[in-house]
């Protein structure tokens, strides 16, 4: 496979999956805001949008390991660093919430922080690398 | 690593985009070998050094076996 062909089949996924994402969360919003559900419900409302966003991040997985191996080392190395600044914000706020009552984080935000932190990563990787732009 | 690969691909008057294609990697991968900011996999050498009918040592140098060599 081509790094054309795993890119295009990557946003394939990553588009459809988005569109059922926001869509899943403004119904399940407006849902929640015109009517009494049992918490049950709730519960298993609430899995709907987090299913849209388990499928993108498997998406996003099988495409790097489609990519040729130099730009998925190049990969690697921006998720590496995401994970590196959303392990040591958690780590520093996990403690000012537990040792300072510093206001909580929702842990809902771990993975826009994470691919905020690799988004960035990547642009510097790639510039570096000679890299404009095509690949995620 | 310094290697042949820019000589080599010129000699065919290939692109580093036709290179890519024939290796199965991508353009900038063809561009980072070429450059030495990038050591290929051994399994790419080899594909490459068929791909060119060449020994892998005869497109690759190994600084590091001459720096031994010179100690």
């Amino acid at each position: 496979m081509t790094q054309k062909q795993a890119h295009r089949r990557y946003m394939k996924l990553f588009v459809p999956a988005m569109a059922m994402y926001l869509l899943s969360m403004f119904g399940i919003s407006f849902a929640r805001k015109n009517a009494t559900m049992p918490e049950p419900l709730l519960y298993g409302l609430a899995f709907i949008p987090a299913v849209f966003i388990l499928i993108w991040i498997w998406g996003h997985m099988r495409y790097i390991t489609e990519l040729d191996e130099y730009l998925r080392g190049l990969q690697v190395r921006a998720i590496m660093f995401g994970m590196a600044v959303i392990m040591a914000f958690s780590t520093v706020w996990g403690l000012l919430e537990e040792l300072a009552a510093a206001p909580a984080v929702p842990i809902f935000f771990i993975v826009p922080g994470f691919y905020f932190a690799y988004g960035l990563a990547y642009v510097v990787i790639g510039k570096r690398a000679g890299i404009r732009g095509g690949y995620l | 690593m310094k290697n042949r690969l820019k000589v080599l691909r010129a000699e065919r008057d290939w692109s580093q985009a036709i290179l890519g294609e024939k290796l199965d990697v991508s353009r900038q991968t063809i561009n980072a070998i070429e450059t030495g900011r990038y050591d290929p996999s051994l399994p790419l050498a080899f594909k490459i050094a068929r791909l060119f009918e060449c020994t892998i040592e005869q497109i690759f140098e190994d600084n590091q076996g001459e720096e031994n060599a010179q100690e």
